[in-house]
């Protein structure tokens, strides 16, 4: 399935004082826990080795944070964080996979982020930065 | 897939808010501290399945 990037806003800065937008690889997502099942928006990122959701989606889907197995964060957390890590299943584009992702209250980027294990190990992606256009293929279908 | 994938201007006025997103991308229609508020105030607006998202007024110079 295709999807287009979407455009966010930015704040200018010394080395980028024109800078007001980006665009971003970010796709509606669906995360089922159990009986609950809410959409999120969520940033294709390759070079993230896991799948990372805000602490609150989490508390939002009844997960049990806390009893997840954890593991460090680096690089999108101010400092080191904690990740807490669930099996959830992850619906995008019609397709549903099973996955084993993590929910941390110390992520700071504003988007979920869709990793290597728990994204990239089931789909096969695209980008295309000129035309926009992000392609999700799936490599196996799990249900 | 969103209708509308521009959200400069749609999320800028909530900045460090939990917003929910009309599917089609094109409205907000919830918005609180949380993603429960948000999902609420969209549910009284007659959406329930909304896109959830941590609103900011910066979504650039990240490196993973």
């Amino acid at each position: 399935m295709r999807f287009k990037y979407s455009k966010f806003p930015a704040t200018p800065s010394q080395a980028f004082p024109n800078l007001k937008e980006i665009w971003r690889p970010a796709i509606p997502i669906k995360i089922n826990y159990r009986k609950k099942a809410y959409g999120y928006l969520a940033l294709i990122d390759s070079g993230a080795d896991t799948c990372v959701f805000h602490g609150k989606i989490a508390k939002a889907l009844d997960v049990p944070i806390e009893k997840g197995k954890t593991a460090p964060l680096y690089g999108v957390t101010k400092g080191k964080g904690f990740v807490y890590y669930h099996n959830v299943v992850l619906e995008m584009g019609g397709w549903k996979v099973k996955s084993y992702v993590g929910f941390s209250y110390d992520l700071k980027y504003p988007l979920g982020i869709l990793g290597q294990t728990g994204f990239f190990e089931f789909f096969n992606i695209v980008f295309d930065f000129k035309k926009k256009i992000i392609d999700v293929r799936p490599k196996y279908i799990q249900q | 897939m969103f209708k509308n994938n521009d959200f400069t201007k749609l999320l800028k006025p909530y900045h460090k808010k939990w917003v929910a997103i009309s599917p089609n991308g094109e409205k907000v229609v919830g918005s609180g501290k949380t993603p429960k508020e948000a999902l609420k105030q969209a549910k009284t607006e007659g959406f329930d399945e909304p896109i959830l998202t941590l609103a900011s007024n910066n979504y650039a110079y990240t490196i993973t």
